[in-house]
C-alpha cells in the first residue's frame, strides 16, 4: 500500500500527451490538478479494463446504460465512493452528489474532496454521457 | 542499473520494477520528474500498466515459443510433428480395418478361363447399426474350379475410395502435394505419375522405406504430415528419388477411414455383401467373414508421437535388441497396451534363435492369430535380423482377488456405506488399471491401502485379504498334464479350485482339488467329492509352496459346470505384495459367486462403522 506524504508533490503526466511548447516535453499535471486527472480517470475507467486489476475502476460506464432511477443514481454513487477510497488513498471524501442535467441522457458529479490531513476542500465536477 | 531485475516475468513484478525504476529517476535539480507511479488511478499508473502489459506479453509469447522448440514441451500438434520429423518419425495415421472374406461366384455367363475380381470392389457390413464399405486394395484373378470360382481369403480393408491429382509445377521435392482429407490410411496410398495429359503413360511411385537403397531412377515418393494437419508427398531430388518433371500428372488414390470402430469381436460373425457384381456371375448375398475386421486405430494422438518418435530413433528402424521389438510393435500398433519381449536363449525352456514376444492388448486378454502374423509379416519382418524368429507367446495371467474391510467414522461422511463401498471399488479398479495390468508391474499391498484410506476422508482404515488365482482350461476327455506358475510363494493349505466334473470308476463326480494337509508329505494335492468333501482321488498332483509351481501330472476333466469354461485355482500368497515377472500380468480377479461351481467373488468389500 502506497503511503502519503503531504509534504510531497505530487507529479503526473498529462494523458492528452500535449507538447509543452517551451520545454519541447510532456506537460505535466502537479498536485491539485494531477489528483483531479486522477479521480477523473478512475471514474470513467470500466472494471476489467485494466489488464490483470480488474478490480481498479468503477461500474459507471455499464450503469450509463441502465434506466434512469433513483436508484441508478445510488449504485452510482456507492461504486464512485468505493473505488476512490480503495485507489486513490491521496483524498478524502468530503461530499458527493450526483445529479440529473436538462438532457435526460446526462448526470453531474459533483465531487468534493480534500488531501488527507489537509483541510482544504478542492470541488471536481464532470458531467457522465453516454457516448453512444 | 544494477538494483534492476529484468528476469521478473509476472505482470506485477514487471511493473513494481518499472516503479523503482521512476522512483530513482530524477531531473538536472535532482528532484524527481514523476512521482504519481505509486497510485492507481494515475495517468502515470495507466502508462505502466502498458509498458509492464507489453513486457509480459512478449516474455510470454518467448516462453512459448521456447516450449515448442522442443518436444517434451510443445503443445501445438504441428510443432510436435515438426519435431518428431527431426527423429525421421512419422505420425502414424489412422488405420482401417481388415478382414479376409472367401466366396464363390457360380453361373458366371459363358464360363471364362478366368475371372477377375477388381480392385476396390466394395463389400458393405453392418457393424453397430451401421452400414460400412470394405474394398479389396489389389485385383485378383482365379481359374474356375469345375463350375465355380472361388476366391478364398481374399483381403478386405475398410474405407472410402477417394483420388486426388495434381499437374507438377516444379520438379524436386520443395513440391509438395498435399491430400486433402481428414482421417486418410497412408498404408492404402498408391501414387501414380503420367507423363502429361496427352501422354497416358504411368509409372508407380511406391513410399521411401530405406534412404540408403535410394539412386536417380528409383521411383519412390515421401510422406509427411504438414502443419496444418493434412498428409503431403513428396518427390525425391532427381539424384536421391526420382523426380517428376513439370507436366507430368501425379495421380493420388487412398481409402479415408473409419479407424477403429469398424474392429469387430471374433466371438460374433461378421457378414458381407458383395457391392457389384464379378463377371455377371452370382454370390451369396451374405457372405460370412474367415477372419473378423481387425485392427483399426485411430491416427497418433500428440501425447503418442512425442512417446514414440524417440523410440522410434533409438531402433533406427532395425529390430535387433528387446527394446526395438518393443519399439517397433508399440509404434506400429497401437492397439496393444503392454508389451514384453526376451531373448529365446533365457526363456524356460530355452528356444535358440527365437525372440520371445507377449502382448496385452488393451480390450481382452490375448491377440488373436491374425493380428500377430500381421504384426510378424508387415512389422517385424524387414527389420528383424534374418536368423531370427520372432515367436509370440500369450500373457500369463495371474489374477488376485481382493477381499477387504473398510472402516469408517460415520460423523464424518454424509455418504452411505454403499457409497463408499463403490468408491472403494473404484479406487481398487483404478489402480488395477493404471498401476498393474502390465508385464513386470508388481502388486504393493501398502499402495492399495493407502489409496483405499485416501478414497474419503471418513475411512480411518482397512485391512485386505488377498488370494492368488490361475486359470485353466483343459481340453474335456483328453488325459494331460499341467504345470501352473504362480510365481510366488504360497501358504500351506490355502491351495483349492472350483468344481469340475471327473469321470471315476464309471461315474461322473463334481470334485475339486486341494492341497492335502492329511498326507505327510507337504504340498499333495489331493481331489475331493464338492458335495460331500470326501478325497476321491489322493495325489493328483504336487505344490511347491515356495516356487508357487503346480504340477498336475496328468488329469482327465470330463465336462464344467454351469455356463464355467474354466477351472479356477486359487491360493494365499505368504508375502503382502505380489511380484509379477516379464510374461506374467497381475489383473483384478472378475469372478462372480456361482454357489453352484464352488466360486467366490473375486473383490468383496465390507465397509463397517468405527467404534
Amino acid at each position: 500500500m502506497p503511503t502519503v506524504n503531504t509534504n510531497r508533490k505530487f507529479r503526473d503526466i498529462d494523458l492528452s500527451f500535449r507538447i509543452n511548447p517551451f520545454t519541447k516535453d510532456l506537460y505535466t499535471k502537479t498536485d491539485e490538478e494531477a489528483v483531479k486527472t486522477a479521480l477523473k480517470n478512475l471514474i470513467l475507467t470500466k472494471n476489467f479494463e485494466r489488464k490483470f486489476h480488474p478490480e481498479i475502476g468503477t461500474q459507471v460506464q455499464s450503469l450509463l446504460f441502465e434506466n434512469n432511477s433513483p436508484a441508478v443514481l445510488i449504485a452510482m454513487d456507492r461504486t464512485i465512493r468505493e473505488s476512490i477510497e480503495r485507489f486513490e488513498p491521496r483524498v478524502r471524501i468530503v461530499d458527493l452528489q450526483i445529479n440529473e442535467t436538462q438532457d435526460p441522457n446526462e448526470l453531474l458529479v459533483y465531487l468534493v474532496f480534500s488531501f488527507k490531513n489537509v483541510d482544504n476542500p478542492i470541488t471536481l465536477t464532470t458531467t457522465l454521457t453516454r457516448v453512444r | 542499473m544494477s538494483n534492476y531485475r529484468i528476469t521478473e516475468l509476472d505482470f506485477d513484478n514487471i511493473k513494481t520494477n518499472l516503479k523503482r525504476f521512476l522512483s530513482n529517476y530524477r531531473d538536472g535539480n535532482n528532484d524527481l520528474v514523476f512521482s504519481d507511479y505509486d497510485f492507481d488511478a494515475s495517468g502515470l499508473s495507466v502508462l505502466l500498466d502498458l509498458l509492464a502489459y507489453n513486457t509480459h506479453y512478449n516474455a510470454y509469447l518467448a516462453n512459448m515459443v521456447a516450449n515448442e522448440m522442443f518436444l517434451d514441451s510443445a503443445v501445438k500438434r504441428q510443432s510436435t510433428v515438426s519435431l518428431a520429423k527431426h527423429l525421421g518419425y512419422t505420425p502414424l495415421s489412422v488405420r482401417s480395418a481388415k478382414a479376409k472374406i472367401s466366396f464363390t461366384v457360380k453361373n458366371v455367363p459363358n464360363s471364362p478361363g478366368s475371372l477377375t475380381l477388381g480392385r476396390y470392389t466394395p463389400f458393405t457390413t453392418e457393424i453397430n447399426g451401421q452400414s460400412y464399405t470394405f474394398l479389396n486394395l489389389n485385383s485378383i484373378i482365379i481359374k474356375p474350379e469345375g463350375q465355380e470360382y472361388v476366391f478364398n481369403d481374399v483381403e478386405i480393408v475398410e474405407g472410402e475410395y477417394l483420388t486426388y491429382s495434381y499437374r507438377v509445377e516444379l520438379s524436386g521435392p520443395s513440391q509438395k502435394y498435399s491430400i486433402p482429407n481428414k482421417n486418410v490410411d497412408t498404408s492404402t496410398i498408391k501414387v501414380t505419375v503420367r507423363n502429361s495429359l496427352q501422354d497416358t503413360t504411368t509409372a508407380t511411385f511406391t513410399l521411401a522405406t530405406d534412404f540408403a537403397a535410394l539412386n536417380s531412377q528409383s521411383q519412390v515418393y515421401f510422406l509427411q504430415e504438414n502443419a496444418s494437419g493434412f498428409y503431403e508427398i513428396y518427390f525425391g531430388s532427381g539424384s536421391i528419388g526420382k523426380s517428376p518433371v513439370p507436366g507430368n500428372i501425379v495421380l493420388i488414390e487412398y481409402l479415408i477411414s473409419n479407424g477403429p470402430i469398424c474392429n469387430v469381436s471374433s466371438n460374433i460373425d461378421q457378414y458381407f455383401t458383395l457391392g457389384s457384381s464379378v463377371g455377371g456371375g452370382v454370390v451369396d448375398t451374405a457372405i460370412l467373414a474367415s477372419s473378423n475386421s481387425t485392427g483399426g486405430e485411430f491416427e497418433d494422438s500428440i501425447e503418442e508421437i512425442k512417446f514414440k518418435a524417440p523410440r522410434f530413433l533409438s531402433s533406427y528402424n532395425r529390430a535387433v535388441t528387446a527394446d526395438d521389438y518393443k519399439s517397433l510393435i508399440e509404434t506400429n500398433y497401437p492397439l496393444v497396451e503392454s508389451v514384453s519381449v526376451w531373448g529365446g536363449e533365457t526363456n524356460d525352456p530355452p528356444k535358440y534363435g527365437k525372440v520371445m514376444i507377449s502382448l496385452k492388448p488393451y480390450l481382452g486378454y490375448t491377440i488373436n492369430t491374425e493380428t500377430k502374423s500381421r504384426i510378424e509379416n508387415d512389422i517385424l519382418s524387414n527389420r528383424k535380423m534374418l536368423t531370427t524368429i520372432p515367436e509370440f507367446v500369450d500373457p500369463d495371467y495371474l489374477y488376485v482377488s481382493i477381499n477387504c474391510t473398510a472402516k469408517f467414522n460415520p460423523n464424518g461422511t454424509n455418504r452411505t456405506t454403499t457409497d463408499l463401498q463403490n468408491g472403494i471399488t473404484g479406487t481398487i479398479q483404478k489402480y488395477f488399471a493404471l498401476d498393474l495390468q502390465k508385464f513386470n508391474k508388481s502388486f504393493i499391498y501398502s499402495k492399495l491401502s493407502n489409496l483405499i484410506d485416501k478414497t474419503d476422508t471418513s475411512i480411518v482404515g482397512n485391512s485386505s485379504v488377498i488370494t492368488l488365482q490361475k486359470r485353466i482350461t483343459i481340453p474335456t476327455n483328453i488325459q494331460t498334464g499341467y504345470s501352473i506358475k504362480f510365481a510366488n510363494s504360497l501358504t500351506s493349505g490355502t491351495l483349492k479350485s472350483t468344481a469340475f466334473e471327473y469321470l471315476y470308476n464309471g461315474s461322473i463326480l463334481t470334485v475339486y482339488m486341494q492341497d492335502d494337509l492329511t498326507k505327510s508329505s507337504d504340498g499333495v494335492v489331493s481331489l475331493y467329492d464338492f458335495y460331500t468333501n470326501a478325497v476321491i482321488y489322493q495325489n493328483i498332483g504336487n505344490i511347491n509352496y515356495k516356487t508357487g509351481l503346480l504340477t498336475i501330472p496328468k488329469i482327465n476333466v470330463f465336462g464344467y459346470l454351469q455356463n464355467a469354461t474354466d477351472i479356477r485355482i486359487s491360493s494365499k500368497p505368504t508375502e503382502f505384495d505380489i511380484n509379477s515377472s516379464r510374461d506374467t500380468i497381475l489383473i483384478l480377479d472378475d469372478t462372480k459367486v456361482d454357489s453352484l461351481s464352488g466360486r467366490n467373488s473375486g473383490l468383496t468389500i465390507l465397509v463397517l462403522e468405527s467404534i
